[in-house]
């Protein structure tokens, strides 16, 4: 099959495989792998666009020629704070506060295991980011306003004067020192960054006068939300990340272009973004790998197929990540942990659970306790490769769910016997269990584990299960969906054919957008007159307004015209004297009225009642804004979803690739093998079936079935007729 | 980073050298985090450490337990157990506080406690507690230190059950008896009472 | 005899599961796990139901929560508590605090109100009485009935630590409180509310009785939400799993996690005999005059733990302890099951249940009457929960370390302050009249560890109440305290216990007063030993750690100061800025410990000097190279490195560096010199008993600690054969 004139060019780099999703004017779609190259990222990039390509029998040559956008979300963040190879930063913080570099809130099991975040003894602090003598105090406060609505000092005024003496001193200790990048960061500067801006302007004079070329960023352009511990951190990832990225991702973008590519490279943010390499605070571009599946779930579901409540969830092979889409939308949570570093920048909402084939299996014999992980083989697989420990990947290996023949296409061969041995010595026999029992457990327990996350990420929300549609994917994602289907009463069960590549996917169809924030104090309670509100309202406004105008600025930069440009706005609320914000929409972009306060108050409510018990609301304290958002668009091709003429029910006779044992329900049940790729529209696969694909494998127990629509989708259902079997013990 | 964590092998993690090595202060943080992460630990350790702590003393008696950083109780030839300070100085019976075996320094004034404390600010009340050091009469190493009132006995700060833990370890010691978990401190000092 | 015995209360159903676990050594008698062997894998997803169940209740409820401590820190938890009350799964966060759940349970059913008035479904319980079992005031609990087709199956509760519980001293732990009546807003166990909705006069009654009451309502509304979700979700499990078997299941998970801690305990530490006292200084002489009489002296608290690790039991016995007396130190059960497990968790917690099973391997010796074993029912209480943390968290841990360290888990010996918190109260009346009370929690969020057996203590890297540690934002702090305006959070140059290893380096926090309205003031609760050190024995020839203090500069010319943008930065610059006159002042007050309120105007200073903990081994066995990095990083200066380590310290273009020789030779002298001021033993033993005999033990409080303590006839008796004494000598 061949490419039908221009396409879109969209790769998603994990740690270990790059994906490359290739899509055409018809929305017929490619997909393709490679290793991932974290020292030069542009190899990897190039290996996986033209593994892509090869599938329609091209060369990347010819579709980087016919590509209108290419959009890369790489590793090159997390590379730079691993290996510490960002650049040497200096740091202005508020006199008393230096300690904070060394200090860090105290946060010292970030992205430690649950086990290890009880065991105090074996925390640390993360390695440093710069060096503590780097961080020089700066005399002056502002202050950030009170719980006690006008009973003091207004958030932003002046307490004490900023010292001038102390910037110059620290700027030139700092230029002494051949730092590559100086950041400020004050106190209450999210209130009112008067003292940062003064401190920035007095330290690029000291720059120019010494005719160096060095920049110097302050946070409340960075990050102006309150925390300063937090606000530091995304002040720092950019001084020390975001240049080092971009290069890597500009080295890519020459390679692309040195191939016929013509347009910008573009890459993804935290916060499902789109923005071109130019972007000034790329150091949001963290972390970017999981939401692209978020992403595209919700352009596929929602957006194409109207499904409005979704669950996005993704099995790779250490993790199970669930997010969902209420009402078409995701949510945003305004921090983010990132290499055991907490900052302040809006992410996706997406929670992570041990999960995955790659697991290590952890047998205590005395107490027949099992537990999954944390450890993972990663691309190691199992004893079945070449990881030492077994997994869960070797019980799916040995039941019969995976194919030893057909891994990654048959580029991997498994060794099923060595698996079997070494799950009955390690597992089976120390349970006092069938080996085949004892792995159909194992799955057992790792579904439910799943089915918990995804009832758990909508319950603790507030939302219905049976309400929400699943869209399963990952590399394993559709091998274990039927063990989820079983445990979560859903509202339907889809994946699709390119579920190994979907977070690829999600890349190319993510919007082309900014989002900005600044905090606001805005209180509206029962005591005050309509004239107050709208007057502290007025905030908000001016809030927006600087927004807008940072917005057109940075769009400027990427060659996006003013006109070009489509503003959403939303806010942060809470009860007064709450901690915690809730985001919600503000359906007017200015609040000038009554009317549009009460708007807002609404949509806090209504977002509120969903989540809590009546008896956690708490009107009669009254509503804080605590945040203002703004959203600034512009306009991006997004691929076609094709619709396929519907064919025949029964699936074509090429397609049916043969039987194989599976072990299912405590017995051995012949199951039909299918390849995925030559499935087409409107056909029917009913279980018993494992549909295979080079990627990934769909299974299909005896009661269940999959329908293919006419985009493709393919449609987990319970098959008429049939009852779900009860589970036969041999004796031990 | 987890899949680290997966190479670990418990003979490697807690091979005698590595307990050599962090008993000395000397294992690399990372080293000390594997070790910490054991799902279940060693379960010979206790025997592995006696034998690295044997192997760092020059005198040969037979180490039974350890007390502080320097002090340990070996058994002698004539099938005491003792108290003995890595310098050689024997401390007699372990039953009996191997406090009232060291050369001791009291600190009442402030200026006193000065030459210990850094912080001005938190130096204790004299008219409350003193300090008392405790100095092995051999090599003069500060083996213990208190902080008490004026005529607070001596605080015996571990009398270990040496019999119970060999038997854990299914290697119970041929002179195993109840009395060996008494505390004798009142022996010694019931013969000093004599002579006041 | 088993669960499914009908009972006619839960009183005679507690009593049954005690006598049976005395009996058979195992919970409920379960000897064998039938659930478990039937279907491990099943049992396994029965459990992660569980523990979901709770997490997710903490991780959602804690956004409705006001106080900083609850939503920046995590300083809450949920539990899923069987029938009798065991604590089967906690949440995360506030972990040693569902150690009290089972306690406030017994007294809800030793009251018999399963009786009389009897629970149903939406009903809301709460306690924060430490009489019946809460740590203390400030921990408020809240729990709900779970009841699955009238079958009771156990109950969904929630713990966090309030802002402000309304004492005659304001904050959330009252430094000054002699008895319950001006202790705060103690609540017995009350029903708040029914059908899921609090009864009006119980959120009255929060504005009413506290000086925080909108932000201690938002935290009640927090705890019930999160038990209400507790609660739909078991019922789902009911629903699924079956109610026989989420019951029994939820035994045999106790029993299960009981056996395993029993197993750990006798493979991990060096079974023996640890002698862990420390002391607890209580200053009210002048603070209360005529006003109370009856509390108008000082103390020096005894606290004599002796823990005794034996084959799978530890023993915790109090013989000697003080007598309870007209202060807030007494302390009841539920705050010494919470600070024992504070440190237990991190030591011997396996998997992935937070459980309160370790309580069926402790025996416990309290003498009635003491501050260990209150039975006057008006003593204070307030730090009940603290002297909990002093005993469990701080002796305890410090035995268990020992004893891990002595069975060569060497990796293991970790130790941190859990008694000095200092956790600050105030309050005022703004300049428009409106009056507030707060308190600060921040410093207890990210405490120092001491020196471990083969390194050193840390900075910020261990919490006394949630392994989590995290001290938050001093921007969200300082909007619920605005007349402090925060000029230094940083650590303090030389305050740290020094050894082979050296402990953790201590913390300033200091502020200045900014326009404080037309009353202000604030007192500082929870900084623990003033005036002695943190526990009576340090490590392996170091010290223990040193106290805690406050410095109070008034009437100073800060408001000149800050004019051109000048503040001191560390407490070694406003020492230094003072000694040159560039700061000038008033008054300098230097408070050990904890603090009676002091008015505070604008301009002043507050400072604290938080969190130094004990050191190990010999300072001069220290390696030379860790001295130079304490120099360059400036966690010591010069001046020490050579009084306490006989560092010879030269310096090279800023980089300190210090002699080997010049060194080596200063430490033969410091051996020397301690040759000359040591005598023997028995000189030394004579001396002392001299002073014993004619009663030169130091101030009143002394007196009445030997008094109190000898009477207790065990110590007594300890106490005379170790100073050869008749049997029949007194103090």
């Amino acid at each position: 099959m061949a490419m039908k004139g221009k396409c879109i060019i969209a790769l998603d780099a994990g740690g270990t495989m790059t994906d490359t999703f290739l899509v055409d004017e018809q929305g017929s779609f490619t997909i393709g792998k490679s290793l991932t190259q974290p020292q030069d990222e542009s190899i990897s990039y190039m290996e996986s666009v033209k593994d892509a390509a090869s599938s329609w029998g091209l060369t990347s040559k010819e579709v980087h020629a016919n590509g209108v956008s290419s959009t890369y979300t790489g590793t090159s963040m997390l590379n730079c704070i691993i290996t510490r190879t960002g650049r040497t930063v200096g740091m202005l913080l508020t006199k008393g506060f230096e300690h904070m570099v060394f200090m860090n809130r105290g946060l010292t099991w970030l992205g430690m295991s649950f086990t290890d975040r009880m065991h105090v003894a074996v925390h640390d602090h993360p390695a440093p980011l710069m060096d503590r003598n780097n961080a020089k105090p700066v005399g002056g406060r502002i202050v950030g306003g009170t719980f006690f609505v006008g009973c003091h000092l207004e958030a932003g005024t002046e307490a004490i004067p900023l010292n001038e003496d102390d910037v110059v001193k620290g700027v030139n200790e700092l230029l002494d020192a051949q730092v590559d990048v100086i950041g400020i960061c004050f106190q209450c500067s999210y209130a009112n960054p008067v003292h940062e801006r003064r401190a920035r302007d007095i330290a690029l004079d000291l720059v120019k006068k010494r005719g160096m070329d060095i920049p110097v960023l302050i946070s409340n352009d960075i990050a102006p939300r309150r925390g300063e511990n937090m606000r530091f951190k995304s002040l720092l990832f950019q001084c020390y990340t975001a240049e080092k990225t971009r290069a890597a991702l500009a080295n890519v973008e020459a390679k692309a272009q040195a191939d016929g590519y013509k347009f910008p490279l573009q890459t993804m943010l935290s916060y499902g973004a789109i923005v071109n390499i130019k972007y000034p605070k790329l150091y949001e571009a963290l972390s970017s790998g999981p939401i692209g599946g978020l992403l595209g779930a919700k352009w596929l579901m929602c957006d194409q197929l109207d499904i409005k409540n979704v669950v996005a969830a993704d099995l790779g092979g250490t993790s199970w990540d669930v997010g969902f889409m209420v009402k078409g939308t995701l949510s945003i949570k305004s921090e983010s942990d990132f290499a055991r570093h907490r900052l302040n920048v809006p992410v996706l909402n997406l929670d992570s659970v041990q999960g995955g084939t790659g697991l290590q299996l952890h047998i205590d014999e005395e107490f027949k306790r099992i537990t999954l992980g944390p450890e993972s083989a990663g691309n190691l697989v199992g004893t079945c490769y070449k990881y030492p420990e077994i997994t869960i990947g070797d019980c799916d290996l040995i039941l019969g769910y995976l194919n030893p023949e057909y891994f990654l296409g048959g580029k991997i061969n498994l060794d099923k016997e060595y698996a079997l041995q070494c799950l009955k010595e390690r597992m089976a026999d120390p349970l006092g269990m069938d080996v085949y029992d004892a792995c159909e457990d194992v799955l057992e327990l790792l579904h439910s584990k799943m089915a918990d996350q995804v009832r758990d990420s909508l319950l603790s929300k507030g939302y219905y299960p049976r309400d929400y549609t699943l869209c399963c994917y990952g590399g394993s994602g559709p091998m274990h969906m039927w063990g989820v289907a079983d445990k979560v009463k859903l509202a339907a069960v889809a994946t699709v054919p390119w579920a190994a590549a979907f977070s690829a996917f999600g890349v190319a169809t993510a919007d082309y957008f900014h989002r900005y924030g600044n905090t606001v104090n805005v209180v509206w309670t029962r005591k005050m007159s309509d004239e107050f509100k709208i007057e502290q309202a007025k905030a908000m406004n001016t809030t927006w307004a600087e927004l807008e105008e940072r917005a057109y600025v940075d769009f400027e930069n990427e060659g996006y015209s003013k006109d070009k440009v489509v503003m959403k706005y939303a806010v942060q609320a809470r009860y007064v004297g709450q901690l915690d914000s809730w985001e919600v929409d503000s359906p007017v972009g200015r609040v000038n009225t009554v009317d549009d306060i009460n708007s807002v108050i609404n949509s806090f409510e209504t977002l509120y009642q969903a989540i809590y018990p009546v008896g956690a609301r708490f009107p009669e304290v009254g509503y804080a804004i605590t945040e203002c958002i703004l959203l600034a668009y512009v306009d991006r091709t997004k691929p076609e979803i094709r619709k396929y003429p519907l064919e025949s029910e029964a699936p074509s006779k090429e397609c049916f690739k043969g039987q194989r044992d599976v072990y299912y329900c405590g017995e051995w049940v012949k199951y039909n093998t299918w390849e995925m790729d030559l499935l087409k529209a409107g056909n029917r696969v009913k279980g018993p079936s494992v549909i295979e694909h080079t990627m990934t494998t769909v299974v299909i127990p005896p009661h269940k079935m999959i329908d293919v629509d006419e985009h493709l989708v393919l449609w987990f259902k319970d098959q008429p007729g049939t009852v779900k079997k009860e589970k036969k013990r041999k004796k031990k | 980073m987890k899949s680290e964590q997966s190479e670990v092998d418990i003979s490697v993690v807690a091979s005698k050298e590595r307990i050599r090595l962090i008993t000395e202060g000397k294992l690399p943080w990372e080293l000390c985090q594997q070790m910490m992460r054991l799902e279940e630990k060693d379960e010979d350790r206790f025997l592995k450490y006696m034998e690295v702590l044997q192997e760092r003393v020059p005198w040969k008696e037979k180490i039974l337990c350890r007390m502080t950083e320097k002090l340990y109780v070996v058994r002698k030839d004539d099938g005491s157990r003792i108290v003995k300070c890595i310098c050689g100085q024997e401390y007699g019976d372990y039953r009996i506080n191997w406090k009232l075996s060291c050369r001791i320094r009291v600190r009442r004034s402030k200026e006193e406690w000065r030459e210990v404390m850094s912080m001005e600010e938190v130096i204790p009340n004299p008219n409350l507690v003193e300090s008392r050091e405790y100095y092995c009469p051999g090599c003069f190493t500060r083996q213990g230190v208190e902080v008490v009132p004026v005529g607070y006995p001596a605080i015996f700060e571990i009398l270990p059950d040496i019999d119970l833990v060999y038997r854990m370890h299914d290697k119970p010691l041929e002179d195993e008896s109840p009395d060996w978990f008494q505390d004798k401190t009142a022996d010694l000092t019931s013969k000093w009472a004599k002579e006041v | 005899m088993d669960w499914r015995t009908k009972f006619d209360s839960l009183k005679s159903r507690i009593e049954a599961r005690n006598r049976i676990i005395t009996e058979t050594g195992h919970y409920w008698g379960i000897d064998k796990f039938a659930l478990l062997d039937e279907d491990p894998v099943k049992f396994n997803r029965f459990n992660a139901r569980l523990i979901s169940a709770v997490m997710a209740a903490r991780e959602i409820g804690k956004y409705v929560a006001a106080s900083p401590a609850a939503t920046g820190m995590g300083e809450l938890v949920f539990g899923l508590l069987t029938v009798e009350g065991d604590c089967m799964a906690a949440s995360t966060g506030l972990v040693g605090h569902s150690a009290t759940m089972p306690v406030v349970l017994e007294s809800f059913c030793e009251l018999g109100y399963d009786v009389n008035p009897g629970t149903k479904h939406g009903d809301i319980w709460e306690c924060n009485d430490p009489y019946y079992g809460a740590p203390h005031a400030a921990d408020c609990f809240t729990w709900v009935p779970i009841i699955y087709k009238g079958t009771l199956v156990g109950w969904g509760g929630g713990v966090n630590h309030i802002g402000e519980v309304g004492g005659m001293v304001p904050g959330a732990v009252p430094p000054i409180a002699p008895n319950v009546f001006v202790e705060g807003y103690d609540y017995t166990v009350t029903r708040s509310g029914e059908n899921d909705t609090f009864y009006p006069w119980w959120e009255d009654a929060w504005k009413r009785r506290t000086r925080a009451g909108e932000m201690n309502i938002l935290d009640n509304k927090m705890r019930f939400a999160g038990c209400g979700m507790i609660r739909d979700r078991v019922l789902e499990i009911c629903e699924e799993f079956g109610v026989e078997y989420t019951i029994q299941c939820m035994y045999e998970i106790l029993e299960w996690e009981r056996a395993t801690m029993e197993k750990r305990l006798q493979k991990w530490v060096m079974p023996g005999k640890y002698k862990v006292p420390f002391l607890q200084p209580v200053k009210y002489k002048g603070k209360l005059g005529m006003l109370i009489p009856e509390a108008n002296k000082n103390w020096l608290l005894h606290w004599p733990l002796v823990f005794t690790l034996g084959n799978g039991r530890a023993t915790y016995d109090f013989s000697g302890a003080s007598n309870q007396d007209w202060h807030h130190y007494n302390m009841y059960m539920g705050g010494l099951r919470f600070g024992i497990n504070l440190a237990w968790y991190p030591v011997f917690l396996i998997g992935e249940n937070m459980h309160t099973a370790n309580i069926y391997l402790m025996d416990f010796i309290r003498p009635p009457g003491s501050v260990a074993n209150p039975t006057n029912p008006f003593v204070g209480t307030p730090s009940s929960a603290v002297m909990g943390c002093r005993n469990g968290q701080g002796a305890m841990m410090r035995a268990l370390s020992k004893a891990l360290w002595g069975r060569g888990y060497v990796e293991e010996t970790f130790v941190f302050e859990a008694s000095d918190y200092n956790m600050y109260g105030m309050s005022g009346t703004f300049s428009n009249g409106v009056p507030w009370g707060m308190s600060n929690f921040s410093l207890v969020g990210a405490q120092h560890s001491g020196a471990r057996a083969f390194m050193d203590g840390g900075v910020c890297d261990a919490s006394g109440q949630n392994p989590e540690t995290d001290y938050g934002e001093s921007e969200d702090w300082e909007t619920i305290e605005p007349p402090l305006l925060n000029i230094i959070r940083g650590v303090t140059t030389d305050y740290c216990v020094h050894g082979k290893y050296r402990g953790g380096i201590g913390y300033t926090l200091a502020f200045m007063v900014n326009e404080p309205g037309q009353f202000f003031q604030v007192n500082d609760s929870c900084s623990m030993n003033a005036e002695v050190t943190t526990h009576c024995i340090g490590p392996s020839g170091s010290y223990p750690g040193q106290g805690h203090a406050q410095v109070y500069i008034k009437k100073t010319n800060m408001p000149e100061l800050i004019k051109k943008g000048e503040y001191p930065g560390s407490f070694r610059e406003i020492k230094q800025w003072i000694k040159d006159g560039k700061l000038t002042c008033e008054e300098y007050i230097i408070n050990q410990g904890e603090a009676p309120p002091r008015q505070l105007e604008h301009g002043d200073i507050y400072c604290i000097l938080a969190h130094s903990v004990e050191g190990w081994g010999d300072p001069v066995d220290r390696d030379l190279y860790r001295i130079e990095e304490d120099l360059n990083f400036d966690y010591i200066s010069p001046e020490i490195a050579k009084r306490i380590y006989s560092a010879e310290v030269v310096t090279s273009d800023g980089i300190y560096e210090i002699e080997p020789e010049a060194t080596a030779k200063a430490r033969q002298e410091i051996l020397k010199e301690r040759e000359k001021n040591s005598v023997s033993a028995i000189e030394w033993w004579k001396e002392e008993r001299e002073k014993i005999l004619k009663k030169e033990v130091g101030d009143e409080e002394v007196h009445v600690l030997f008094e109190q303590a000898i009477a207790n006839e065990k110590w007594g008796n300890y106490f005379r054969e170790f100073w050869g004494l008749d049997k029949d000598y007194s103090f």
